[in-house]
């Protein structure tokens, strides 16, 4: 007989009653758990297959995706071409399944690197405090202070428009925010007493960094990097959206969304068709991360 | 006979966990009448705070109530929901719980939230409400009520908060007031001072008091009858002094056997602990679910769950056997081991230690000129209340804390402060053994790699010889090899603590200082990890400082006592003479705030005005004087108090002379 | 409270300051020869050297910054080098747009999403708190520029509902200019409606949890009242941090919607100008946006430290 439909979310209360007090195996390892979440199986599935695509998109699209033919443009999805075809002539799907690959060489590498560069600085600024934590702070707070697209649009204006300036500028830009996600779970760290103990053993502080509590913010950095490559994808495309990116003729989505906006009253797919690719991957990238998150939180 | 003011019959309740069902309470019956306050004790996992919760149907979505009724004046609440059970909560069922401070909302007034429970069950307007609140307040003796309904409970101390809920469950003048563990985390003499009001107050409570509680001392002071649960089960009732005092089941008889009474010493007994670990809600066990544990177990007790047997007049036990539990055998010798002889040659000795912390403006004096020493081969026991300074004093001793002055010697040579100047050599010598079993080891390291690490680092060892040394290391704390290789969330909280034990004994240290190394541990757990302290104290000659609040543990465990009131030292000494008198005022009134098992009569309880001072400004003169019930004058106000000496080696910093505090004490 | 603000003051500006720098060197250093850009390739040493000289362009940096800075503080903005006219005023038209569309998608999101983030929060892990988590981080995903697009095909273009360019005639009413600016502003509702919804949910998910709530239920109020007066100021709170940081975003960040949709506001003007490299009117846009985000900031910590009487006390 419970509380009533207005119940309020309590804790758990076996958790609170029951203090371990025996030695219990852990239970179902976390991967086995995070099969069977149904949000992470749904992300990964559609993330996979777009890996899929962007890795063997020349044994599976049905045509050249670069193959100009200038006697069909801007045709309406048919048979021969499912998804119609862009102002050049060349099929919409094939264009689609090959924007895949330049889409996902940008978008994780760029987060591979803020995690590396975010997780550093804000190691750094969580362990120390003091000064260092103050000025390194600062300087993330004023490069948070400004929407990303103004910065990346100013350095990519000026020094040049591709996919690695495109890496760079992004990866620099997220740096930040994971910063600050590491330096509150460190901060929450150091207080620990396993990390005194460290000390007491007459541990240095880069080893207590890097050996003592790296290993116990990573899972809050693991989550917050599967959610960035989701924004990373989010950012990189509207760069490329605003052609600041990757140059045609690359079918990168983003890319392909501004050149065909124009045709958008005679044949929306062109425009369409990528912009729903470029959405469904950052909705797979963010249904997995919360997969993820759910499963490690517990 | 009048109907109970709560009857619990048969009452079973499970959890799901894990998409599966697990009994948390399994059959409780219990009967509390008009006026009468019973306590419930027990250890974690045993159910208390489910029935309690079962009791205000406040279960969490994972929980229902299988089976059983709970009626409070006849009217049985398994049956009442939304509005109706609405008007029974706050009007006739109240509860009180633990930790004070997240119980009150921090963004609304302290008026507003204890006038809420008058304005819906009463009906009264706002200015009525809150004009009844004020009296709620003066009712549990708060001070100057109409300004308290203005502020907001950040700015209210523990003890206070406490209040405040006290007052907000009274205001419906319920028929079944529920406490658990209402004084757990508040300081000895704030525990005191709320223990007294709700002694008090139950004279004007017409309802069933129920006090649930895992410190039976407590329990032994306020309640007529007592519960013992175990299990999901209730395993023994009685009136309280018969229960604790004579015991009809071998659980109780358990219990009571680990815990350190005040009378108690390493010397004169060894602490029991009860063999195996407590059963999880849930945990199908066959027979008798204490069997696996039971020094009394037989045949059977494996097949049979035992029904509740009358045990004498108006008491009951849930053993078969319950007439052979005062001669249950013990299972370790009875007599101590010795231990290794003490020197009179201190090991450490610290002098004029002085720790300030610079906030916002503000100057807080953590440690003020401290000076004391540890001999070889004792126990050093550090005692005081929250702000007294004994954890920082103590982490400026290992090295994890600068302090601003003083001096340390350690085995005669002068160390330097910081830790990371002292060289591994230093710090394996003086270890530290922390409060929280639950962060005191690396959860991503598993307790091979711990131990394994601290043997490396100061023993130089590897390979085969780390590994041998590791497993005698876990040998010595009573692991099994098989832990070794498990992490911190894998081990339980006792298995934790001695791996932490462990870890400090890597390097072969001469002291180790422990911090509250028991508090958080559960009573039958206690006993164990004391007893390893002891042993290791007698095989090793290490010596301790050991810091606690808990008196009944450090008169155990401690030759010798400091006791610190306000970052300074108010007395020290032999632990007899200190517990046997003259003692400072302050020792005294904590002495007697204890509740203890000691059913012999005692000195009446000693009430300290007031909350403890804050640490930013500190009484002038004799840093007590605000709350000393023996206080001289304006002497105490003005000057501070010498060190006056009681004899051999016993100081007390007090402007009474040691023999007038004598016949003052001991009337 | 007073106390606190100036703190919080004292921390941003130091920030507002760095920005400052990193817009200057983004903005003057990095592209190199301002005047060699603007005259081309084909123009003579003498014409560039002319001109930077106009422009003050041969100063040293730090002297150039610290003249931009006091310029930016005092309100002479200079001239833009396309349009040759005063950079204040139409940075400030093209601010007043930004903060319109601001607030129509404010206005729009906060009360659904805050309303549907409480009630996911109330029904934790059950069905309407899966569908609500669901459809937000769905639509939070999305990028402006996809649903953008999509949203212009179909309402814009198809059904007619709404006008392509958001470009409402001058002396239109107030109503009138509202039907231009739906369309650009359902986009923002999307992403905003995630973040918002999602900080909501968290929040009430954790206050339900507290001791003061049980506390609140065992003395038999009512769970409306429960929730109203005791759950609802204290599970807001990290909505409102939320809130406070997107107002930037809303303000300057904009681009692609403005683009989309052809909307003259803020983001639109620095992509603008920075493909132009039309320095004056990039430097003052830019670091305006950054103002408007500290001091929207500002205003979200000090609803903040009202709603919680401690940090308003200890300052």
């Amino acid at each position: 007989m419970a509380s009533g439909p207005w119940g309020p979310t309590l804790p758990k209360l076996q958790d609170a009653a029951v203090e371990v007090t025996a030695p219990r195996s852990v239970g179902r390892p976390a991967i086995g758990r995070l099969a069977r979440d149904p949000a992470f199986l749904v992300g990964a599935a559609i993330v996979l297959f777009w890996v899929f695509a962007a890795a063997e998109w020349r044994l599976v699209s049905p045509y050249d995706p670069f193959a100009v033919s200038a006697s069909q443009p801007l045709t309406s999805p048919s048979r021969t071409h499912w998804l119609g075809t862009d102002d050049l002539g060349r099929d919409v799907f094939s264009r689609v399944l090959a924007g895949a690959a330049p889409v996902l060489a940008v978008a994780p590498t760029a987060t591979a690197l803020s995690l590396v560069g975010g997780t550093t600085m804000g190691l750094v600024a969580g362990f120390y405090r003091g000064l260092v934590d103050d000025v390194l702070m600062r300087l993330l707070d004023a490069v948070m202070s400004l929407p990303v697209i103004i910065p990346a649009t100013l350095v990519l204006s000026l020094t040049g428009r591709s996919s690695i300036n495109v890496i760079l500028v992004v990866a620099v830009l997220f740096s930040p925010l994971v910063a600050r996600t590491v330096r509150s779970a460190v901060l929450a760290e150091r207080e620990r007493e396993y990390v005194d103990a460290a000390r007491m053993r007459g541990d240095r502080d880069l080893f207590i960094m890097f050996f003592e509590i790296l290993p116990n913010v990573a899972s809050p950095i693991l989550v917050e990097g599967t959610v960035r490559v989701g924004y990373a994808v989010f950012t990189a495309g509207t760069l490329s959206f605003l052609q600041l990116g990757i140059q045609p003729p690359s079918p990168d989505w983003g890319l392909t969304v501004a050149v065909e906006r124009a045709f958008v009253q005679i044949a929306p797919w062109a425009a369409l068709a990528p912009a729903v690719a470029l959405a469904t991957l950052v909705i797979g990238l963010n249904l997995a991360a919360e997969g993820l998150r759910r499963t490690l939180a517990e | 006979m009048t109907t109970p003011a709560l009857e619990v019959e048969r009452l079973t309740v499970s959890y799901r966990r894990s998409g599966e069902w697990a009994c948390a309470l399994s059959a409780v019956s219990l009967a509390i009448a008009a006026g009468e306050a019973y306590g419930l004790v027990g250890e974690s996992g045993c159910g208390k705070t489910t029935l309690a919760l079962s009791l205000m149907r406040y279960l969490p979505p994972n929980g229902r109530i299988d089976a059983g009724a709970i009626r409070v004046d006849g009217h049985d609440l398994t049956r009442v929901h939304g509005r109706e059970l609405q008007r029974w909560r706050g009007s006739r069922l109240a509860m009180v719980y633990q930790d004070p401070a997240s119980a009150l909302n921090p963004a609304l007034r302290i008026g507003d939230q204890i006038a809420e429970g008058y304005r819906f069950h009463h009906r009264m307007t706002r200015r009525d409400a809150l004009r009844r609140a004020a009296e709620a307040l003066a009712r549990v003796r708060m001070p100057d009520p109409d300004a308290m309904l203005r502020r907001y409970p950040y700015q209210l101390s523990g003890g206070q908060q406490q209040r405040v809920v006290i007052a907000m469950s009274l205001a419906g003048n319920p028929r079944l007031l529920i406490l658990d563990e209402p004084t757990t985390g508040l300081d000895v003499t704030i525990e005191a001072e709320v223990l007294e009001l709700i002694a008090a107050l139950r004279e004007e409570i017409d309802g069933a008091i129920l006090l649930i509680s895992h410190n039976l001392g407590l329990v032994a002071r306020m309640c007529d009858r007592i519960g013992v649960m175990y299990a999901g089960r209730v395993v023994e009732e009685g009136p309280a002094g018969k229960v604790l005092g004579a015991p009809r089941h071998p659980y109780t008889m358990g219990l009571l056997r680990s815990l350190p009474g005040l009378r108690s010493t390493k010397q004169r007994q060894i602490l029991e602990p009860i063999p195996g670990a407590l059963p999880f809600p849930g945990d199908r066990v066959s027979g008798c679910a204490f069997h696996p544990r039971c020094a009394l177990a037989r045949d059977w007790c494996r097949m049979n769950a035992p029904d509740a047997y009358a045990a004498g007049l108006d008491r009951w036990s849930r053993c078969r056997f319950w007439e052979e539990v005062p001669d249950m055998p013990r299972r370790a010798p009875a007599a101590p081991r010795l231990s290794a002889s003490q020197s009179r040659e201190p090991l450490l000795s610290v002098t004029g230690l002085r720790k300030t912390y610079r906030g916002r403006g503000q100057h807080t004096v953590a440690v003020h000129d401290v000076s004391l020493e540890v001999m070889r081969g004792e126990t050093f026991g550090l005692v005081g209340e929250s702000g007294s300074g004994k954890t920082t004093l103590a982490r400026c001793l290992v090295g994890l804390t600068e302090p601003d002055g003083g001096q340390l010697l350690f085995a005669g040579k002068n160390v330097p402060w910081p830790g990371r100047n002292r060289g591994r050599a230093i710090l394996q010598k003086m270890q530290m053994v922390f409060q929280n079993p639950d962060t005191t080891l690396n959860p991503s390291w598993t307790v091979r790699s711990i131990l394994g690490r601290a043997v490396r680092v100061f023993l130089g060892l590897s390979g085969g010889a780390q590994r041998r040394r590791v497993t005698e290391l876990a040998n010595r704390v009573r692991l099994e090899p098989r832990h070794l290789d498990l992490r911190a969330v894998q081990l339980s909280g006792g298995l934790r603590q001695r791996a932490a034990i462990a870890r400090a004994l890597a390097g072969n240290p001469v002291l180790a200082v422990c911090d509250e190394p028991v508090s958080a541990l559960d009573v039958s757990v206690q006993a164990a990890i004391l007893g390893l302290l002891v042993d290791l104290q007698a095989t090793d000659a290490v010596s301790f400082i050991l810091i606690s609040h808990d008196l009944a543990v450090v008169h155990y465990l401690a030759d010798r006592i400091g006791v610190m009131y306000l970052a300074q030292l108010v007395e020290i000494g032999d632990t007899e003479a200190v517990f046997s008198g003259p003692q400072h005022p302050y020792t005294e009134a904590l002495l007697s705030a204890i509740p203890t098992l000691d059913l012999e009569p005692r000195a009446p309880h000693i009430r300290l005005a007031g909350d403890i001072p804050s640490l930013a400004q500190p009484p002038s003169g004799c840093r007590f004087h605000t709350r000393c019930p023996r206080k001289l004058g304006e002497i105490c106000e003005q000057q501070k108090p010498p060190w006056q000496n009681a004899g051999r080696g016993h100081l007390i910093r007090c402007h009474i002379p040691p023999e007038e505090l004598r016949t003052l004490q001991h009337t | 409270m007073a106390r606190f603000l100036l703190r919080r003051l004292g921390l941003a500006v130091p920030a507002l300051w760095l920005v400052s720098v990193l817009i200057f060197a983004l903005a003057e250093i990095v592209p190199g020869d301002v005047a060699r850009t603007i005259l081309g390739p084909y123009a003579t040493p003498d014409q560039v050297a002319s001109l930077r000289h106009q422009l003050g362009a041969d100063r040293p940096l730090v002297v150039r910054y610290a003249a931009w800075l006091e310029g930016f503080a005092t309100g002479s903005w200079g001239d833009s080098l396309v349009l040759h006219r005063p950079v204040r005023p139409f940075v400030f038209t093209h601010l007043a747009n930004s903060l319109q569309l601001a607030l129509v998608a404010l206005a729009l999101t906060i009360p659904v999403s805050l309303a549907l983030g409480v009630i996911a929060g109330l029904h934790e892990n059950g069905p309407v708190d899966h569908a609500i988590s669901l459809v937000g981080l769905s639509l939070t995903a999305i990028p402006e520029f996809v649903s953008g697009v999509i949203l212009l095909i179909v309402l814009g273009v198809q059904l007619k509902w709404f006008p392509i360019v958001a470009q409402p005639p001058p002396g239109v009413s107030v109503i009138g200019r509202l039907r231009y600016l739906i369309l650009p502003a359902i986009p923002l509702m999307f992403v905003l409606f995630g973040y918002i919804a999602r900080m909501a949910r968290a929040g009430m998910v954790d206050v339900m949890g507290s001791g003061y709530i049980r506390t609140a239920v065992l003395k038999g109020l009512p769970a409306p009242y429960v929730i109203s007066h005791h759950a609802l100021r204290n599970a807001l709170l990290p909505a409102i941090t939320v809130i406070g940081s997107q107002i930037g975003w809303l303000v300057g960040g904009l681009v692609v919607v403005e683009t989309l949709f052809t909307y003259p506001g803020l983001g639109k003007l620095i992509y603008d100008s920075a493909i132009a490299h039309d320095v004056p009117v990039l430097e003052a846009t830019a670091l305006l946006v950054a103002t408007m985000f500290m001091l929207s900031n500002l205003a979200a910590d000090a609803v903040m430290a009202f709603l919680q009487p401690r940090v308003r006390a200890s300052g």
